[in-house]
């Protein structure tokens, strides 16, 4: 009877494995369109009422401990807050004519004006469950022209890309996510005059009118863009988890990259963002013993803790 | 017997359904160290401890199918695989090697849950997903270790509904384990035991005085 019931159990658990792994394989082979990511996508439609109304009701709750627990580090970064705005406050005057500035040489130039990108604002409705995933929903799918693969921004700076859309509902894969890279570019702070890039190599770009104007914000600010030797510094920032610096990879030992330095999306060709979108602040550097390439270590512009409105760029690589 | 297996069926995925709800909703709220707790791996798990391997398994497996619906970048299969593994061996290990208690289920809780986190980053990795290692292995024990805590402290309630859900309809739990047994504790002996018991004594009794 025992030896029965052993059996019987093996028996399940032989099945019960098969079937997972038929089931992982034909996930994996299957096409975007699959009948996998259908099914999913009508489980977050069905899930989203219930997500939004718990997540409304439980939010209250969640800032009052937060704010409880936290009460100190909240007024400093509240002080730390308002200095910034005053120095960004002053800094926008100066980037508003810097832009109308680069307004003038493009339009002599006969290119479309940088930064004429439409985007369509949505909210966080709910976040990803998942602890392998860095993931946000938002309330904008494919009736408001959302498509997978579009870039999604908020405060100034990258958030991720559209993973999957469906009729009502995104979900947009984080920066922070270790399945997203992107490529980007470092902007260094350096005595070159604002609005000039001191490097000549600026090959490799996709397609003029493909970057935003907070690309021209970056330069405006008094960055350039690195060169060495002649060759803009391009690297791949990948996630690394929730919480964890992004790691940049690709970029040769002796690049002149340094703690501070500030990083754009790169735009060239084959990218899946237009070039120009602040990515984040370089935080450390590290030339491991005997490699060839730079550790190099990232913290993003945009707190992706704290997301509420997104906006999504409707902008692909093939439309630019 | 059909409708005492329906009837069980029944309830474990209402369980299972009410895990996904609270998965969706507040889990994802529920962070310590950006760490969530996962609802869905402790149900299975529990169900190991309340019913046994076979049922660990399938409850698992049904667990994780429901995990996969709302996941994005791991292949569909891939959590209910791990669940299923890791309830059937949570149940081989409570029908083979100790008896569960109120003291012991949270620990064997939060094994259960590390070690169904460790198979899906393994698993997730043969298939290609190499996202999963890629923040590093200080990264992923955090994230089995808080995992478990969470399980730990959700334990006993979990097995409790676990062990409703796998109850038939005549009350005996639907169990593929020998012994059968309580996470709560050893079962008592049942009153009519007890005076089948008392009658035996009593007839000896009188037999030895004749």
């Amino acid at each position: 009877m025992a030896a029965s019931r052993r059996q019987n159990n093996r028996f399940v658990l032989v099945v019960l494995v098969l079937l997972g792994v038929t089931l992982v394989t034909l996930s994996t082979r299957g096409s975007d369109q699959g009948i996998f990511n259908k099914v999913r996508a009508y489980a977050r439609q069905v899930a989203d009422p219930f997500q939004s109304a718990v997540h409304s009701a439980l939010e209250p709750v969640g800032n009052f401990l937060y704010g409880a627990f936290n009460y100190g580090s909240l007024e400093r970064e509240n002080q730390l807050l308002r200095q910034e705005l005053v120095a960004a406050q002053t800094a926008q005057v100066q980037a508003a004519s810097e832009q109308a500035q680069a307004q003038q040489v493009l339009a002599q130039a006969h290119l479309d004006y940088l930064g004429a990108v439409p985007t369509v604002a949505a909210q966080v409705v709910g976040l990803g469950s998942a602890n392998f995933e860095q993931t946000i929903e938002v309330n904008r799918g494919s009736d408001n022209g959302l498509a997978v693969g579009e870039p999604v921004v908020a405060a100034g700076g990258l958030v991720g890309s559209v993973s999957s859309v469906s009729a009502h509902l995104s979900t947009v894969t984080l920066l922070d996510d270790p399945s997203f890279t992107v490529g980007v570019e470092v902007v260094s702070r350096s005595s070159t005059p604002a609005g000039k890039a001191s490097g000549k190599g600026k090959t490799g770009r996709a397609k003029g009118p493909s970057s935003v104007s907070s690309g021209a914000a970056a330069v405006a600010n008094g960055g350039s863009v690195v060169s060495s030797g002649g060759a803009v510094v391009v690297g791949a920032a990948t996630g690394q988890g929730a919480g964890n610096a992004l790691s940049v990879q690709g970029v040769d030992v002796g690049a002149n990259v340094k703690r501070g330095d500030e990083l754009v999306t790169s735009g060239l060709q084959l990218e899946h963002f237009p070039g120009g979108i602040p990515v984040g602040t370089v935080t450390s550097v590290y030339a491991p013993p005997g490699a060839l390439q730079l550790s190099i270590s990232m913290q993003p512009f945009v707190d992706l803790g704290d997301l509420q409105v997104v906006q999504v760029l409707l902008w692909s690589a093939q439309s630019g | 017997m059909n409708g005492r297996s329906g009837n069980v069926a029944g309830k474990v995925a209402l369980v299972l359904l009410f895990g996904a709800f609270a998965q969706t909703t507040f889990g994802a709220d529920l962070r310590v160290d950006n760490v969530a707790p996962d609802f869905m791996m402790l149900l299975a798990v529990c169900a190991g401890i309340a019913g046994g391997p076979q049922a660990g398994a399938l409850a698992g497996f049904g667990a994780g199918l429901l995990s996969d619906m709302f996941l994005q970048n791991t292949p569909f299969g891939l959590s209910a695989l791990a669940a299923c593994l890791a309830g059937f061996a949570v149940g081989w290990a409570r029908a083979n090697l100790f008896q569960p208690s109120p003291l012991l289920t949270p620990l064997i809780a939060a094994a259960g849950t590390g070690m169904g986190v460790a198979i899906f980053v393994v698993a997730g990795y043969l298939v290609g997903q190499a996202q999963l290692v890629a923040p590093g292995k200080s990264w992923l024990v955090e994230q089995a270790v808080v995992e478990g805590v969470f399980s730990a402290v959700l334990a006993l309630p979990a097995t409790a509904l676990m062990g409703w859900a796998l109850r038939g309809a005549s009350g005996v739990l639907a169990s593929s384990a020998e012994p059968p047994a309580d996470a709560l504790g050893p079962p008592r002996p049942s009153r009519a035991s007890a005076r089948s018991r008392r009658r035996r004594r009593s007839q000896a009794r009188a037999r030895t005085l004749r």
